[in-house]
Formats: structure tokens, C-alpha cells, sequence
């Protein structure tokens, strides 16, 4: 029973971290060609962003 | 009954990426997208030929059918499109796809692809025809006004053809024909006859 | 065999049997449905949406929808006569514009279609003028002024392949293998009722999994649940989650995509651990061989079980899928997971076809893993849950391992 829950618990906080690191690497396509072979404007970048006209 | 295609004549196209700028322009699609695109084969060599390609709108379509939310559809004339609010991002329509079509907005594959975006045959979506959402997910919808792909309108050499399949066929068959030479349809076999390629 | 005749029998556990009995109606009619379903040539994609042609004076005539397909067709293949030579459509003087190409009045509407798959067998077979002028199917790869990875690539047949390893032969089998695997299991439940104790429990207890062990295992255990539920509802959504609409499959499965992968990093150090704490004990022994020949006993209250230590050869089947299976789910998921970084378009398909090929397998093994490991074993799950088994339970199922033992757990409790 209680290593059910220490078990449960480490998976919840693997689930957590693994969450926050996704997160913080979530780069979106065009910046990942950012070491300057592309120029990027200032245009949003994906479909889902709330974009008015550029 | 009329059958959508692109057909690119390559000893016509001269890589001048129009057909690829007035997609971006007219859709406004987002940086790091690209629907339409021209690949130049031998370049620099003799036989050097490029063709501009896009989703080719497939028979039988392999995106559709390894999607697993059915956000890919397709329409009677052939065209394939997709849903963004059903689409999770999941990556099966970009191994499916033998033209390289299916774009996401983020590069890495699960949990934070982004929605899929792709070549509508400037078709639109399932939303509304010409509203606000349509053209913020999908871009312009031509077809709704009886209009053709923006790319192959503007070619200006009329490499690029969209249109119904027959037509487009004809028009490039009398072409060949005229000139005398002509590589044929390239992406024709792997994308509108499947049980047929290979 | 003195307590052959006596003793308990599986077949006494009636509830567990009747139980197992409906469950295994309910696969049999989900399998069914499977099979009818594969056979019915459901893969081939059909168009769903038709287009029809909203009359020029305007869309809220009254039966102005009335041409449909064939004035759709004609008005595009209008517009597409446009792009024939100049000297025949312009812009030259002389060129006529086909009738109705630049119509400004023209609207194209999409309504649902019942059923394209005519449409389908139609566009699939060329005509002679066109099978002359196709340029022969083939992997062709170019250059392209892109920075995007595999923009260069024009065509790769391969993909057609790819869809059939996916959605025809994977997709089917993986439902085949799970829903077939619940059957049995609930079929073997009903006819020979859980495996019992058959001298009962002695109430007196043996020590058999330390804490680390189980954590390790539960950590593993509810890691493998995640992703195995995430994983089928990104595989299966469409077919499991269509009674809720499309707009809630798309969130469900949102959420799945995006759950998968949290729950992978810890299912990789379950596994790790495992490894390095069971390895030595799940080694191939002679006893092995004897013990799968006499099917661990599983089927039959009669005769004693085959002997065993602490693992039998069924568990380090089971410890080895575990393994090895994940070992190659972590590999492959984490490749997809960073897209081009060591593997090129062709060698992801190919992590994706595996992945998806070993996750259906892994679970229906794991299903009859979970099965034994709770109500198909009278006792088992005491080894996970408190770390103790019932010591008559030990003598039957791994009587070596509690002789091994006897000395240091002789005098506790
Ligand atoms: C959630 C339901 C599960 C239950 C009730 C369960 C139960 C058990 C039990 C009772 C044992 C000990 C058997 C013994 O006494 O010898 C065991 C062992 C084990 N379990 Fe599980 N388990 C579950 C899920 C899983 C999953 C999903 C995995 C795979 C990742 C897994 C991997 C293992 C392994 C590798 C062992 C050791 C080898 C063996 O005994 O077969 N278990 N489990």
C-alpha cells in the first residue's frame, strides 16, 4: 500500500517535471532555424497564436 | 464529374518560387510553414529541371487514412482537408504523406507539435465559407468563388496547373506533343493511382 | 497427490466465474465486431463532403442548390481551361474566355456525401492518356532553398507503404491481439475459475517482495498504465471516442498527446531499476523448460505445479517483455519524439511502425500479466500490495524459492 503510493507520487511528479521541461523547450519551427539562416519578422509564428494583421 | 489536381510541366518550371510566395502571401501563412514549396532536381547539372510541389490531393489519401481523429477529410472533386480543432498534433499524416505536405508549427513531435497545417487546394476549411475563422486557420477559400489554386493562377510560364485532372492532362499531352519532349507528370502514379504504383 | 480430490478448486470461485463469463461475451462481440469490421474493406479513404454549386443569382434562392456536381465540374473545369494555351484563352485579344470561368457571381458550397467510395474506385484507375504520360513512381529527392529539414525531398512512395503498415496491418492486428487477449483471459476465468490456493491459506505469512521492489514495481506499473491508455486513445480515437463528437475527441486526444510523453521518463527508470535488481533471478534455468511444458500449471487444479524459485519461466517471459519491450518503446519514443536529429524521414517511419507494432504487443501481454497478478490468482497481488504471501501459496507456486528461504523467515510471524 504504501509503496502503491510512493510509487503513484513519483510518477506524478515525474509526469510534472517532465511537463515544466517540455514547456521550456517548446520551440516553434521557425525558431529553431534561428541561428540566423532565416530572418524572422515580427509574424506570428503558428496558426494558434492570436494574430491581428502583421 | 470533375477531379482536382496539380500537374507541374518540369521542362517549364524555372524555380522562380512565385507559386510558393503567392501561397504564403495569400494564406498568410506563418513563419516556419510552408504549403507550397519548388524542389530543383541535377541542380547545376545538365537535365537540371525543378517542379514546385504541394499536398497533391491524393486518391485513396494516406494522411486520411492513418489519421486518428478523422481530422483529414476529403471532398468529391479530390481535394484533402483538415480540421484544426479536431487535429492533435500527433505526426501520422506527415509519415504517410509521400510529398512532404503535413507542416507543424513546433518541432518537436508529441505533446508540442502544434496543429497541423497544410495546402488546402485554396479550399479552406470545415468552418464557414470567407468567415473570420476560416481564413485565420485555413486561409482564403477560391474554390468557394469558383476561382483555382493561387499558385498555378499565377505561374507564369503555366508550368504549375491546377484544375480538373482531365483538362490539365489534355493541356499537357498537346503541349508535349507541340514541343516534341515532355519528363510527364510527376507525383502523378504515387498520388491519384495508388493500386497502380509501384 | 493426497489433497487432488479435496482441497479448493478454482471452479468454486462461481462469482469470479460468472463475471468472466459476461466479460467474455463482451470481448467476443467487441472481436466480432473487429472482424467484421477489418474484412469490410473500411480502409480505403472515400471523399465525405460534396461540393454543389449555390446558383448565380444568389445562395438564398429557394432549389437554387438544384445542379450540384455537374455545374461544380463544369464551372471549374471553366476556370481550369484558363491556363490552355494563350493564343486560345488569353490574354491575347483573340483568346475566348470558356464560358463561365470569371463568373463573379459564381458560389461553391460543401454539404455531407453518404457515400463516396464509387468516386474512390473511379479516380483510381487511370485512363490510357493519362497511365502514357505519368513519369514512373519513385523516391526522388532534389534541392531546395528551404532551411527546413527534407524540403528537398519530392516524393517518396515509401509512405504508401508506410499507411498500409499503419493503418491496415497494425491498427488491425493490435485490436485483434488486445481484444483477443481479453477474451481468453475472461474465457479461462469462466471455465476454470481463478487459481486457488487449493490447501487453503495458512494464515501464516512469508516475506516475499522489500519496499524497494514494490515501489519500483508500482512505479513502473502506473507509468506503463499511462501510456498505454494515452497511447491507445491517440491510436484508437477515432473509433473509441466517437459516441462523445469530434470536438471532444480532439480535446481527449489533445490531452493524450500531450500526456504520453509525460508519463515516459518515469516508466524508463522503473525499468532501469528492475533490471538492475531482477536480472540476476530472471536468468533461463533448466527448470524453465519443465515448467512451460507442464504450462505452469495454469489450466488445471490437478497434479502439483511445476517447480520454481522466486520467478518461474512465466514471470521472466513477463520480466523480459518488460525489459526489453520498453527498452525499445523508450528508444523509439524518444527518436520520434525529436524529429531529424539522429534519423532521417525514412528511419522514423520505420521507429513509428515499431513503436506502434510493439506498444499493441506489450499490452496484450501485460494485459494477462495484470490478470494473474489480481483476480486470476488467488493470493498474488499480497506480494505486491504488502509484500507478504500467504506461505501455502508460496509452497505451491514457488516451492524452491521458499525452501531457499525457510531459515531466515522460519521464526517470523
Ligand atoms: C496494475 C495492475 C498490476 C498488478 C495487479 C500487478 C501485480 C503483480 C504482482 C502480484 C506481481 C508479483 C508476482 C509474484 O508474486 O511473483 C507482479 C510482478 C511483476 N510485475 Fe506487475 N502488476 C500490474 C501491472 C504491471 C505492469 C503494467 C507491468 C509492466 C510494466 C508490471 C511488471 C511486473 C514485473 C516485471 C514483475 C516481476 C515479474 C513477474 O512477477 O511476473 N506489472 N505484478
Amino acid at each position: 500500500m504504501n509503496a502503491f503510493l510512493s510509487g503513484t507520487a513519483l510518477v506524478a511528479l515525474g509526469a510534472i517535471l517532465t511537463y515544466v521541461a517540455l514547456i521550456s523547450f517548446d520551440a516553434s519551427t521557425a525558431e529553431r532555424f534561428g541561428d540566423g539562416s532565416v530572418v524572422l519578422l515580427d509574424h506570428a509564428t503558428s496558426y494558434e497564436s492570436d494574430h491581428t494583421s502583421p | 464529374m470533375a477531379r482536382a489536381k496539380f500537374l507541374c510541366d518540369a521542362e517549364r518550371c524555372i524555380e522562380c518560387n512565385a507559386c510558393a510566395t503567392a501561397c504564403k502571401n495569400e494564406h498568410e501563412v506563418p513563419w516556419g510553414l510552408v504549403r507550397r514549396r519548388v524542389v530543383t532536381l541535377n541542380d547545376g547539372e545538365p537535365g537540371e529541371k525543378s517542379i514546385a510541389t504541394s499536398c497533391m490531393h491524393c486518391t485513396d489519401a494516406p494522411c486520411v487514412s492513418v489519421c486518428p481523429t478523422s481530422t483529414l477529410y476529403q471532398t468529391d472533386i479530390g481535394i484533402v482537408l483538415h480540421d484544426k480543432d479536431t487535429c492533435i498534433g500527433c505526426g501520422y499524416c506527415f509519415y504517410a504523406c509521400p510529398f512532404g505536405a503535413p507542416q507543424f508549427p513546433k518541432s518537436t513531435l508529441f505533446g508540442s507539435r502544434g496543429k497541423m497545417d497544410k495546402c488546402t487546394y485554396c479550399a479552406g476549411g470545415p468552418e464557414e465559407d470567407h468567415s473570420e475563422a476560416e481564413y485565420r486557420k485555413y486561409g482564403t477559400n477560391r474554390i468557394a468563388e469558383g476561382k483555382l489554386p493561387i499558385c498555378a493562377e499565377v505561374c507564369s510560364t503555366r508550368a504549375l496547373l491546377a484544375g480538373d485532372g482531365e483538362t490539365i492532362g489534355e493541356i499537357y499531352r498537346e503541349r508535349v506533343v507541340h514541343r516534341g519532349f515532355g519528363s510527364g507528370a510527376w507525383g502523378w502514379n504515387t498520388a491519384y493511382y495508388p493500386g497502380d504504383a509501384g | 497427490m493426497s489433497d487432488a480430490a479435496g482441497g479448493v478448486r478454482g471452479r468454486d470461485f462461481t462469482g469470479y466465474r460468472i463475471a468472466g463469463a459476461l466479460s467474455a461475451l463482451l470481448f467476443l462481440v467487441l472481436l466480432a465486431w473487429q472482424i467484421v469490421f477489418m474484412l469490410g474493406g473500411g480502409d480505403t479513404v472515400t471523399p465525405e463532403v460534396a461540393w454543389s454549386s449555390a446558383a448565380t443569382e444568389g445562395p438564398d434562392t429557394p432549389g437554387a442548390r438544384t445542379g450540384g456536381g455537374t455545374l461544380v465540374a463544369e464551372t471549374l473545369t471553366a476556370r481550369t481551361r484558363l491556363q490552355d494555351e494563350r493564343f486560345r484563352t488569353g490574354p491575347s485579344a483573340e483568346g475566348d474566355v470558356p464560358e463561365r470561368a470569371l463568373d463573379p457571381g459564381t458560389r461553391l458550397t460543401t454539404a455531407p456525401l453518404e457515400d463516396g467510395s464509387s468516386l474512390t474506385a473511379a479516380w483510381a484507375v487511370p485512363d490510357d492518356d493519362s497511365a502514357a504520360m505519368m513519369h514512373e513512381s519513385g523516391r526522388v529527392e532534389g534541392r531546395s532553398s528551404l532551411p527546413y529539414a527534407n524540403a528537398a525531398l519530392f516524393e517518396r512512395p515509401f509512405a504508401r507503404d508506410w499507411r498500409i503498415g499503419m493503418s491496415d496491418v497494425i491498427t488491425h492486428m493490435g485490436a485483434l491481439a488486445i481484444l483477443g487477449m481479453a477474451f481468453l483471459l475472461s474465457a479461462v476465468l469462466a471455465l476454470r475459475g481463478r487459481v486457488p490456493i487449493r490447501r487453503g491459506k495458512s494464515g501464516r505469512t512469508v516475506k516475499r517482495f522489500g519496499f524497494l521492489e514494490r515501489a519500483t514495481h508500482w512505479l513502473t506499473a502506473i507509468s506503463f498504465l499511462g501510456l498505454s491508455f494515452t497511447g491507445l486513445a491517440i491510436a484508437y480515437g477515432e473509433t473509441l471516442f466517437v459516441p462523445l463528437g469530434a470536438r471532444a475527441m480532439g480535446t481527449l486526444g489533445w490531452w493524450s498527446t500531450w500526456g504520453h510523453v509525460l508519463f515516459a521518463p518515469t516508466f524508463f527508470l522503473g525499468i532501469l531499476i528492475m533490471a538492475v535488481m531482477w536480472t540476476a533471478k530472471n536468468l533461463p534455468s533448466r527448470l524453465d523448460a519443465q515448467w512451460l511444458a507442464q504450462g505452469g500449471g495454469f489450466f488445471s487444479d490437478d497434479g502439483p505445479h511445476p517447480p520454481a524459485r522466486k520467478f518461474n519461466a512465466g514471470q521472466k517471459l513477463i520480466f523480459w517483455s518488460a525489459i526489453l519491450g520498453g527498452l525499445v518503446m523508450v528508444l523509439t519514443g524518444v527518436t520520434l519524439m525529436f524529429p531529424f536529429y539522429w534519423l532521417d524521414l525514412g528511419g522514423m517511419s520505420w521507429a513509428m511502425l515499431i513503436h506502434a507494432a510493439i506498444a499493441v504487443l506489450l499490452i496484450a501481454v501485460f494485459l494477462a500479466h495484470i490478470y494473474i497478478g489480481s483476480v486470476g490468482m488467488h493470493g498474488a497481488v499480497h506480494a505486491m500490495w504488502s509484500g507478504r504471501v500467504d506461505r501455502n501459496w508460496a509452497a505451491e507456486h514457488h516451492d524452491l524459492w521458499l525452501k531457499e528461504n525457510a531459515s531466515d523467515t522460519e521464526g517470523a510471524r
